[in-house]
Formats: C-alpha cells, sequence, structure tokens
C-alpha cells in the first residue's frame, strides 16, 4: 500500500519517506513533514497510537494527518479525529482522490 | 425422555465437532490471508521496479532529444528522430499510468485481508460461546437477533461487511456505522 501511494506522491512532484509501521513512523519523526499519511492497522503500532505520537512530536505537532484505510466505522473515525487526524479516506483510493486531498490540505 | 437424552448427546456431539472445527477454519483463513499478502508485496515490489524501469527509459528518451537538440543533423533527419522520441515518451508514459492503475487495484488484498481477520475473530468468539454453553453460561432464550448483532454484525467495519451481514440475516450490523465506503471525511 505505502508502495502505491508512495508512487502517487512522487509522480506529483512530492518528496515521499515511508516508514514500514507505525513504530518505524515515530523513528522518523525527527525530520519536520508537511503532511503524514497513515494506515490505522499496522503491526507493532496502529494508526491512532501513531497520531498520538506524532500530536507529542514537536517537530510535527502541527502536521496534517490523513487516515488511510478500509475501516469506514463511525465509531473509528471518531477515535481518529480525537486522535488528531485531519482527514478519514476509506480504501480502495484512486491517486487522484489523494492528492486532490493533500492539496487541499497544504492549500 | 430417551429421545431427549440421545438429542442431547448429539448436540453436544455437534458443538463438540463445532468447536474443534473452529481452529481449523481460522488456521485456513490465516493461511489465505498470509498467502495473498505475500504475492501482493511480490507484485506490488515487481510493478515498482517496472515503473523505475519505465521512468528510467523516459529519462533516457529526455536526454538524447536534448542531446539531438543541440547537434547539427539535417532538418529532415532532426525531425523525423525527435518524433519517433516523442512517441516512445508517450508510449512509456501511457505504460507507466496503466501500471499505477494496476497497483491501485492492488489494494483488494487489504479489503481481504480485513474481511478474514472479522471472520477469523468472530469464529473465536463462536469457540468461546460453545465452550460457556457447555459450561451452561449462555442465557439461550437471548433473542437471536440480539446475539447475531452484538457477536457478529458490531465487529464489521466495512460496508460490504454489513452488507452482506443484512443480505443473509436481514438485520442492520451497526445502526451507527457509516453507510459510505467511498467517502472522505474532512475533521
Amino acid at each position: 500500500m505505502r508502495q502505491v501511494v508512495g508512487i502517487a506522491m512522487k509522480n506529483a512532484g512530492y518528496e515521499v519517506e515511508t516508514a514500514n509501521d507505525g513504530q518505524d513512523g515515530v523513528s522518523k519523526l525527527g525530520e519536520r513533514f508537511s503532511a503524514i499519511i497513515t494506515d490505522l492497522n499496522m503491526p507493532n503500532m496502529n494508526g491512532i497510537e501513531f497520531i498520538k505520537a506524532i500530536k507529542q512530536n514537536p517537530n510535527n505537532k502541527f502536521t496534517p494527518i490523513i487516515m488511510l484505510t478500509t475501516e469506514s466505522s463511525d465509531e473509528m473515525k471518531k477515535q481518529g479525529q480525537q486522535a488528531g487526524a485531519k482527514v478519514w479516506m476509506v480504501k480502495p483510493f484512486k491517486p487522484a482522490q489523494l492528492l486532490g486531498v493533500l492539496q487541499k490540505l497544504l492549500g | 425422555m430417551m429421545q431427549k437424552e440421545e438429542s442431547m448427546i448429539k448436540m453436544t456431539e455437534l458443538l463438540r465437532y463445532i468447536y474443534f472445527a473452529l481452529p481449523i477454519h481460522r488456521a485456513q483463513m490465516e493461511a489465505i490471508i498470509e498467502e495473498t499478502e505475500q504475492n501482493n508485496l511480490l507484485l506490488g515490489q515487481n510493478f515498482s521496479t517496472l515503473i523505475d524501469e519505465i521512468e528510467e527509459s523516459v529519462h533516457k528518451s529526455n536526454t538524447i532529444k536534448d542531446r539531438l537538440l543541440a547537434s547539427d543533423l539535417s532538418d529532415e533527419h532532426f525531425d523525423e528522430i525527435k518524433l519517433m522520441l516523442n512517441q516512445l515518451v508517450d508510449n512509456t508514459n501511457s505504460v507507466q499510468s496503466s501500471v499505477s492503475e494496476i497497483m491501485v487495484s492492488l489494494q483488494y488484498q487489504d479489503a481481504t485481508k480485513q474481511m478474514l481477520t472479522h471472520i477469523q475473530n468472530n469464529l473465536t468468539d463462536m469457540g468461546e460461546e460453545i465452550q460457556s454453553l457447555e459450561r451452561s453460561e449462555v442465557d439461550l432464550n437471548d433473542p437471536i437477533k440480539t446475539l447475531l448483532i452484538n457477536k457478529i454484525g458490531l465487529h464489521y467495519t466495512m460496508t460490504k461487511e454489513r452488507d452482506i451481514f443484512k443480505a443473509v440475516t436481514g438485520f442492520d450490523a451497526s445502526q451507527c456505522a457509516s453507510d459510505k465506503d467511498d467517502e472522505i471525511t474532512f475533521f
């Protein structure tokens, strides 16, 4: 999945950094990102925990986060919103959709 | 009396059969998830390599075009080669776009895994239910609708799963669930 997202973003001209899971993502938060796209169901650390970790990171406290997931229940969305996600996007997605959302977030 | 005892024995045998069959089905599903995941990953890697190679071809074609622009070929030859190169760039871009589309369609594995995981979890719950039924801890008068919704329906997080649940049982899996999968929600 992250390959698909990575390719879509790179093709659109964005510089992309990928992580294997939430834990790996946290280890890369030393850098400041313009936007972060995460899945919900990941090994080691799920998407909600990852978002909470991002929100505690001084470099990326205000970085907009897109949750890209197969989950579509309102309960999960609420959890995502409370954790600090800016957008909830249900898979399968089309790269153009994701790019549109990203452009909207980044102004 | 004999008939009732016999049917109780049959029921117990049936429950035991289900109880022992459940882990087998769970393991089979786990194997399906693992196999599709591995193949999906491999396909993704192959397509990713292909896209990188195509990108390199586009880059090389553009380099050749730039060099031609700086050379002193006759106008006729120059235009002919330029046209061929432009066509090559168009073709490779088109192939790259097709491969990207294929990669997008590989997302099916995510949905498949999600659905199978929910079935697996439910099979585990059923096993626990059977165990507690044998210990008579389950209220047998609990209406089947409540039981089905609480034990199965509420665990579904995908619209497709809830639709299948409704088609089979006639009950809504979850009243608070969203009814569209293809949505983008801005908070």
